[in-house]
């Protein structure tokens, strides 16, 4: 046997194991052993390489971005700053056709420059934007499914966490990831906006439950009003973050670590400043933090054994070979990754996609002359999809969950969450077709 | 004013003493060793804000932030992994184990024992492996960092490698018991 074929039959053994449920660092680990040991037929290197992984397989400085953009996400989360941000959106687009559901897009929009946690967005909106939908006509269903689609923009719009993973695994630079995943991210908000409107006037049954009240908020010029001064008091906060954050990293002031450290540090003060962290508060999101992370970064180290495994079977290089020999086009390429991330999407979390898949498919787009960068961008795109497809959509069940209204069921948002979909796809499909979405400002 | 979002930490709830005298000794270490690694975050956020106030305003760089950053990513995850097993919170694909369950609750429960014992066999990998590389470190004063300008001592970085591995080696073969006996009182 080659070690090729020992290499395809791990691969499939891993697949195996983590379909039936197996915690997939322990697949990774395991799979990764068996593989080093079998192929170089030295079980002290196996042992070697693992004592190495674990104790500087993540050592980097680096990966301490991964807990420091969640910590700032959730400090955010804490402080009200999603539903200020609501608030603005709602008074500033409340004229607008489906207006608070643009409202919910451009909001999780600002929201998501702030927090690398499509999780996190959902929780958010769903207090803050369902209620306020439904209580002016929308259908809770539409509503829900609108926070959930919205909320995959947190993935996108840097700093994201799942760009972070990318960056890592592909070994791209982390800024270069985030300044690529602007212009997709987006098309993707643009997308969004255009179709509530469309969906709003060609079936509007799919939209309200009462399309008077909706109107009537809508034409309502006597409503209370905010006044401006209002509005920048509740926007300062996250334009300053965002401000910090993003203009720091894409000014090169601010390598990711450091946008991540002064991004949790300013989220504190904000939090602080509106004395959200009492009674307890600062050391559940510290909890949480690690909760959150830790998981993430066991996975990164074990996925990081079983990607020297797979380097010593020499797997990426023969793949890539087979691709080429195969005649694949790179779009045929791009096309056909796609499809197999969308399926791995439904029964797969997104970052354990990406640890069993950018690993074996990088080296081939780079075979085939693809872009890291935009290759990376394709790839979280058809990831995210996965958040929102049954039956391991997650953004969805958050959603659901959040909400715990015994008249909206799962199935309902998924519909709702349809249209979305589609627009992903769009520009998922655009995104390939155009790879200068992707690099532009690079 | 309601919050945005509700922050539930899993409080990791320890069985008491008088019922579980294993679990509550274990769950209560590797809440201890959570809690370190959860101190250490916030610690790792100030320093590097230190570090970037220091540098760009008073000229004054804290020497070696990113190299301890590094290895202080690598003991919070390994100061946090058993509490992470306690409570099962490892990343997985439950779609499938979930149809077993409904199928065959006793058929779920087998696989959920071998796979908590395939985690205990993993650990204990890692730990066979690390441990060899603690001693030598120990013995001689092994460190990172760049010498004459700062120098760390690598030992305490092994040994919570190590630590982490037998708590959580210990943790695995605790929900390997509990999830086996769960099945057994159930079949009988």
């Amino acid at each position: 046997m080659t070690t090729l074929i020992i290499g395809f039959l791990l691969i499939a053994l891993l697949v195996g194991l983590v379909l039936l449920g197996l915690q997939i660092a322990y697949a990774l680990f395991a799979v990764g052993f068996l593989g080093i040991w079998i192929i170089r037929g030295n079980i002290d290197l196996a042992f070697r390489m693992m004592e190495l992984t674990a104790y500087s397989g993540i050592a980097d400085y680096l990966f301490a971005t991964i807990p420091l953009f969640v910590l700032m996400g959730l400090l955010v989360s804490v402080s009200n700053v999603g539903r200020d941000t609501f608030e603005v959106a709602e008074e500033l687009l409340r004229r607008v056709l489906c207006g608070l559901g643009v409202a919910t897009v451009a909001a999780n929009t600002i929201f998501a420059a702030v927090t690398g946690v499509s999780i996190a967005s959902a929780a958010v909106f769903t207090r803050v934007a369902v209620p306020e939908m439904t209580r002016h006509g929308y259908r809770p269903a539409f509503a829900a499914g609108t926070v959930a689609g919205s909320s995959v923009l947190g993935m996108l719009i840097p700093p994201s966490l799942l760009l972070i993973i990318y960056g890592v695994l592909a070994e791209v630079s982390i800024g270069g990831m985030f300044i690529a995943g602007l212009i997709p991210g987006m098309l993707l908000a643009i997308g969004f906006v255009a179709m509530l409107m469309g969906v709003s006037v060609l079936f509007p049954s799919f939209v309200y439950v009462d399309p008077k009240a909706a109107r009537a908020k809508r034409l309502d010029r006597n409503g209370p009003k905010m006044s401006a001064a209002t509005m920048l008091g509740k926007l300062i906060p996250i334009i300053l973050l965002v401000f910090l954050v993003l203009g720091g990293l894409y000014s090169g002031f601010f390598t990711p670590t450091e946008a991540g450290g002064i991004g949790a540090f300013g989220a504190l003060i904000i939090a602080l400043w509106r004395r959200s962290l009492g009674s307890g508060k600062m050391w559940q999101v510290m909890k949480q933090t690690g909760a959150i992370s830790v998981p993430i970064l066991v996975l990164l180290i074990a996925a990081s054994y079983y990607s020297r495994m797979l380097s010593i079977a020499g797997l990426p290089n023969a793949i890539a070979d087979l691709v080429r020999a195969s005649g694949f086009s790179p779009l045929g390429f791009l096309c056909f990754y796609s499809v197999i991330i969308l399926l791995m999407g439904m029964i797969l979390d997104s970052t354990s996609i990406l640890l069993i898949m950018v690993p074996i498919a990088a080296p081939i787009a780079q075979g085939l002359g693809i872009d890291l960068s935009h290759f990376g961008i394709i790839t979280v795109l058809a990831v995210e999809i996965g958040l929102l497809t049954p039956p391991f959509g997650i953004s969805v069940f958050t959603v659901h969950n959040t909400l715990n209204d015994p008249n909206v069921t799962v199935e309902q948002i998924f519909a709702a969450t349809l249209p979305f979909i589609g627009v992903m796809l769009a520009v998922l499909v655009i995104v390939a077709l155009l790879p200068v979405t992707a690099t532009a400002l690079l | 004013m309601a919050d945005d979002i509700e922050i539930t930490a899993d409080t990791g709830a320890v069985p008491p003493f008088a019922t579980a005298p294993v679990g509550a000794v274990l769950g209560s270490v590797a809440n201890l060793l959570s809690a370190i690694g959860t101190v250490w975050i916030g610690v790792m956020m100030g320093m590097i804000v230190l570090d970037v106030i220091g540098r760009n305003f008073f000229n004054a760089p804290i020497t070696g932030v990113a190299e301890i950053a590094g290895r202080s990513v690598v003991a919070v995850v390994f100061l946090q992994i058993a509490a992470a097993v306690m409570q099962g919170r490892l990343t997985r694909a439950d779609f499938l184990i979930r149809r077993i369950q409904r199928a065959s609750p006793a058929g779920a429960r087998l696989l959920d024992t071998l796979f908590a014992l395939m985690g205990a066999l993993v650990f204990a990998l890692i730990l066979w492996a690390s441990w060899p590389n603690m001693m030598n470190a120990w013995t001689t004063a092994e460190f990172f960092g760049v010498q004459g300008v700062f120098t760390i001592p690598t030992f305490p970085f092994r040994a919570i490698t190590v630590i982490g591995c037998v708590a959580a080696l210990l943790a695995c073969l605790y929900r390997a018991s509990m999830t086996w006996r769960t099945r057994t009182e159930a079949a009988s």
